[in-house]
């Protein structure tokens, strides 16, 4: 058998809501005449497994997931791990040393751009943003341990 | 005479010199917005989300509507020029569109897309000043089974728009409900898959879940790949349409401005819709159909007309009901509620100047995009000359900024990294992210409108069917259901499937 695109949906997803399902183990649905904090949840799973079986019944008409493209993955695994370290440091370090620093990295480690460039361009932006949205629109931003 | 009052209220609040400026930098943002493929108008209204709120509601909605509209006059232009729809609405507006700029037309094509653009938003507001105070006044009447019926009505309503399948549109926007349900439950008091994190007391925010979706999984999704795409630059002289051109423009426009309102008022990604709509209408109805993709004005004028006549249409359930028709919509109602008003019924009685304010501002936006359209064309081709690989990160910065200040939570940003991996995976899979939005937006009120209307009867469930408003709503559900259902057992090829499949089609060329 093919293991096609909607086997791997439904069943990932059915497996979810047996998860969530699982954790919600003391939210009561409460009666029909008086509903409970659980009865939208316990309905919204009910429905999420439903649809996700008869993705998983109808998977047959759905491409092989071996067909699927991936030659996008390594770039975005990239991306996101930079933005990753970048959320996490975002608070202690300030907007304008953090985002330097992820665009930057994204510049001249995952997008090969010359150094000078991706440095010029990572220090000229933040600091640019910062001016306009911190003097112009009043709109506070972190601040590192530098002060800015 | 009494709307004619308001209104004049309303440009009295548009015509003041802050409230033109926050139109403005909305109407120019927007524009940037659809010329830029890859960021779309959702990003760009959830991006500049936390900028407002230094302001009041009126400039606030004003700014954000203008990026919403001025992105569909945008999206205008990469079609025609390269052949690269800058926005989902404007995939029809390439085939013909390109096909005039290569025969030397791209400035009469720019030009018929642009007035043809401003006369159906003028139209539709004109529509919508009419239209949705009277309804406003009608929901008045609404009670809570009404609410629920109404509220299911819209998703179901969504799915059957949806170019994907019922159970795929479904399925998200069962995911969208359940995630509304994150949080304090507001009948009880109880936490709900908070896992003892007091930021998701208030459950998840829309602006982390749909910037994340909708501007990091977008961008997660397309590599920086240097494009080889030609651009035409046409020059300033060359933007007059002929009177022949203008002859051929003028009943597409027509058209496409009373059908796209049409649309726009029900849920779905109407924009989208109802250009495809407009150029199946307009193909059929030319006596010309054969010079239909070599180059026909009515191709490019019918579809531009109707999406941006949709944009406005949206409003109308909006504004009048509290019913979000889609993502967009949502994150303007967040917009709306974060600065204190309420969308809905009481939204012209008790917020008058939001209101008529809005609705003014959307003649004077239409007027700026028109000026700023036709003279800045070559400022706007420029922007598409910086390479993507500049612009993603700057992007990325903005999602960070954009859902940090909403509340200074750094949980925010994290729930929006992951929606952006969310938002790439659903794309692999070919599933639409737009239900999930609209889901986790009407969660709060159909559960609570649910609940109540099941506490009002003591748990019979005919109280729906008793009253005539819900039973009306469910009933009209229910048909939509029952024919998606038959065309998803006969396998049917109904007008949905080859919208569908003519949008991939054109996307992948």
């Amino acid at each position: 058998m093919t293991l096609r695109r909607d086997h791997i949906v439904g069943g990932v997803l059915i497996a979810v809501a047996a998860a969530v399902f699982a954790l919600s183990g003391d939210l009561p649905a409460g009666t029909l005449g008086s509903p409970g904090p659980g009865m939208l949840p316990y309905i919204s799973l009910g429905l999420i497994a439903a649809f996700a079986l008869t993705l998983l019944i109808g998977a047959r008409q759905s491409p092989p997931f071996a067909a699927t493209e991936w030659s996008d993955l390594p770039h975005a695994v990239s991306v996101t791990i930079a933005a990753a370290i970048a959320i996490a440091v975002y608070e202690k370090l300030g907007f304008v040393i953090t985002m330097a620093g992820l665009i930057f990295v994204l510049l001249a480690s995952v997008e090969r751009l010359p150094l000078w460039r991706a440095a010029l361009y990572a220090g000229a932006v933040p600091v640019g943003i910062k001016l306009l949205l911190g003097t112009v629109l009043k709109s506070p931003l972190p601040l590192g341990p530098f002060g800015f | 005479m009494e709307t004619l009052d308001s209104l004049m209220l309303g440009f009295s609040v548009a015509f003041r010199p802050d409230v033109l400026l926050y139109a403005f930098i909305g109407c120019l943002v927007g524009t940037l917005v659809g010329v830029l493929p890859g960021v779309g108008p959702l990003a760009g209204i959830s991006i500049l989300l936390p900028a407002t709120f230094g302001l009041d509601a009126t400039k606030a909605v004003v700014m954000l509507a203008g990026i919403y509209y001025g992105s569909q006059y945008g999206g205008s232009t990469t079609s025609i020029l390269m052949r690269i729809p800058g926005e989902a609405s404007s995939v029809m507006t390439c085939i013909d569109g390109f096909a005039m700029a290569q025969k030397g037309r791209a400035g009469a094509a720019l030009a018929i897309a642009a007035v043809g653009s401003f006369i159906a938003g003028t139209i539709s507001v004109l529509a919508l000043m009419l239209v949705a105070p009277p309804l406003a006044a009608f929901a008045l009447k609404f009670g809570p089974p009404e609410y629920t019926a109404l509220l299911l009505l819209g998703l179901i309503f969504l799915a059957y728009m949806s170019s994907t399948s019922l159970p795929r549109t479904l399925l998200m926007a069962s995911i969208g409900l359940l995630l509304g349900c994150i949080g304090i439950d507001t009948m009880s008091g109880q936490f709900r898959y908070a896992f003892d994190i007091k930021e998701l007391a208030d459950g998840i925010g829309i602006v982390p879940v749909a910037v994340g979706l909708f501007g990091l999984g977008e961008i997660l999704a397309t590599p920086a790949r240097p494009s080889n795409a030609q651009i035409i630059q046409p020059r300033f002289r060359d933007l007059m349409p002929t009177r022949q051109e203008w002859g051929e423009a003028a009943a597409p426009i027509a058209r496409g401005s009373v059908l796209g309102f049409l649309v726009g008022i029900v849920p779905g990604s109407a924009h989208i819709i109802s250009s495809f709509i407009s150029y199946a209408l307009e193909k059929r109805l030319s006596k010309k159909p054969e010079e239909f993709g070599h180059g026909a004005v009515a191709g490019v004028a019918g579809p531009e007309s109707a999406n941006n006549a949709a944009s406005t249409g949206a409003f109308v359930p909006m504004l009048a009901l509290g019913l979000p028709t889609g993502p967009v919509t949502a994150v303007l109602m967040a917009a709306l509620m974060i600065h204190g008003v309420t969308p809905g019924p009481t939204l012209v009685t008790d917020h008058p100047q939001v209101f008529w304010g809005f609705i003014a501002s959307m003649y004077v936006g239409n007027i700026m995009l028109l000026a700023l359209n036709l003279p800045l064309v070559g400022l706007f081709v420029s922007v598409l000359r910086i390479p993507y690989a500049y612009l993603y990160p700057v992007i990325i910065m903005f999602c960070i900024i954009g859902v940090y200040e909403v509340s200074h939570s750094i949980i925010d940003v994290w729930i929006m990294l992951v929606m952006g991996v969310v938002g790439y995976l659903l794309r692999k899979c070919d599933l639409d992210p737009a239900p999930l939005v609209l889901g986790l937006v009407i969660a709060p009120t159909l559960e609570l409108s649910f609940r109540q209307s099941l506490t009002m009867s003591s748990g019979d469930f005919s109280i729906f069917l008793r009253r005539p408003i819900s039973a009306v709503l469910l009933v009209l559900a229910a048909l939509l259901l029952a024919h998606s259902i038959s065309t998803l057992l006969t396998q049917r090829k109904d007008w949905r499937r080859k919208l569908a499949e003519a949008e991939a089609g054109e996307q992948k060329t």
